[in-house]
């Protein structure tokens, strides 16, 4: 697993942007540590692939909350698909949530794209503690070349993006 | 051995097959992790799928516990003994969206071991429509190390771009 760029965010209302992506891997896998700078309980992360705002993603998600479990889905044509609950405002003072994030085949343009995200985030407090898997649908078999993440982020979020190759040995 | 994830072996299928397995996996590594983006040729919207390990499919050798959203509901259950790990609704099938596939993250801790081995398991089916969640725990009963892994598909075949991967952690 290959550091690709690591971005920390060094005032609030940040965004991040990975371009450029190296189309040399096979997989990507990208590793959130967040926190928004902006107001509102539950507030989660929306990405875009390619800078594609054009409502061809799905989104889906399994989570709990502490007290009740529950699965859930954007419906069609969204603008974004998303990585799951970001650290809040109403969180303790330095929390941050975490989301490990993987893009299978993103230079494969035989498949649309499809996004895995475990996500967790406890803010030591009873305002908003939620764990989930998240699940994205791309419509597009584009290779993939650019990662927004575009919801504004406080100082200290930080958010690396790592390639990952694999073997040309089969094991037949 | 250098630290980290490391390739072993990948496949990417160029036509159907049931059963994809990687043999004669290295023994010097400490973990084993397998990706899958796959999909299915059931006529259904979605499939399931297994593993099993060192080619044992009897019966009381694994079990497994699963937790399981679509969207709208989640489920749980666990079943023991089975005769290989089931991997949930974990592929799209014939009835999907087109050209779309799975992801499947399976982590095989302390595979050399002479232990019985424990496998953690999320993964996601994707569809622009209903779309499954599944985070599994699963067992398997042999204390043998693990040199080989069997994926097979559910009720149908895994098509063409399917594409498997092995990495080994090492500590």
């Amino acid at each position: 697993m290959y550091l690709i760029n690591t971005s920390t965010a060094t005032s609030n209302n940040t965004v991040f942007t990975f371009s450029s992506i190296p189309q040399t891997f096979t997989h990507l896998r990208m590793i959130c540590y967040l926190r928004t700078s902006q107001a509102g309980a539950g507030a989660n992360a929306g990405v875009w692939l390619n800078n594609d705002q054009s409502g061809i993603y799905r989104v889906h998600y399994t989570g709990g909350d502490g007290s009740t479990i529950f699965s859930g889905d954007f419906a069609a044509n969204q603008t974004s698909f998303n990585i799951g609950w970001v650290g809040n405002t109403a969180a303790t003072a330095g929390l941050f949530s975490t989301h490990i994030v993987d893009i299978l085949d993103y230079t494969d343009t035989s498949k649309f794209k499809t996004i895995r995200t475990i996500n967790g985030f406890d803010a030591n407090n009873s305002t908003t503690n939620l764990l989930g898997i998240w699940s994205g649908l791309w419509r597009s078999t584009s290779a993939i070349n650019r990662i927004d993440i575009p919801i504004g982020f406080a100082t200290g979020s930080t958010v690396s993006l790592y390639g990952i190759s694999s073997s040309i040995a089969t094991g037949a | 051995m250098p630290k980290g994830l490391q390739p072993i072996y990948s496949r990417r299928l160029s036509g159907i097959a049931y059963t994809v397995a990687f043999n004669n996996i290295p023994q010097n590594f400490t973990d084993l992790l397998l990706v899958i983006s796959a999909r299915s040729s059931n006529a259904s919207v979605h499939d399931g799928g297994g593993m099993y390990i060192n080619n044992v499919t009897s019966t009381g050798n694994y079990s497994f516990t699963r937790s399981e959203g679509n969207g709208a509901t989640i489920t749980t259950s666990r079943q023991n003994p089975v005769d290989y790990l089931y991997l949930g609704t974990s592929h799209p099938a014939a009835n999907a969206t087109a050209n779309t596939f799975s992801s499947n993250r399976i982590w095989i801790a302390e595979y050399t071991s002479n232990l019985r081995k424990q496998i953690i398991l999320d993964g996601v089916s994707e569809n622009d429509g209903t779309g499954y969640q599944t985070i599994s725990g699963l067992m398997s009963a042999s204390n043998a190390p693990i040199t080989s892994l069997g994926i097979i598909c559910g009720s149908g075949n895994f098509v063409a771009n399917s594409t498997f991967s092995l990495y080994g952690i090492a500590r």
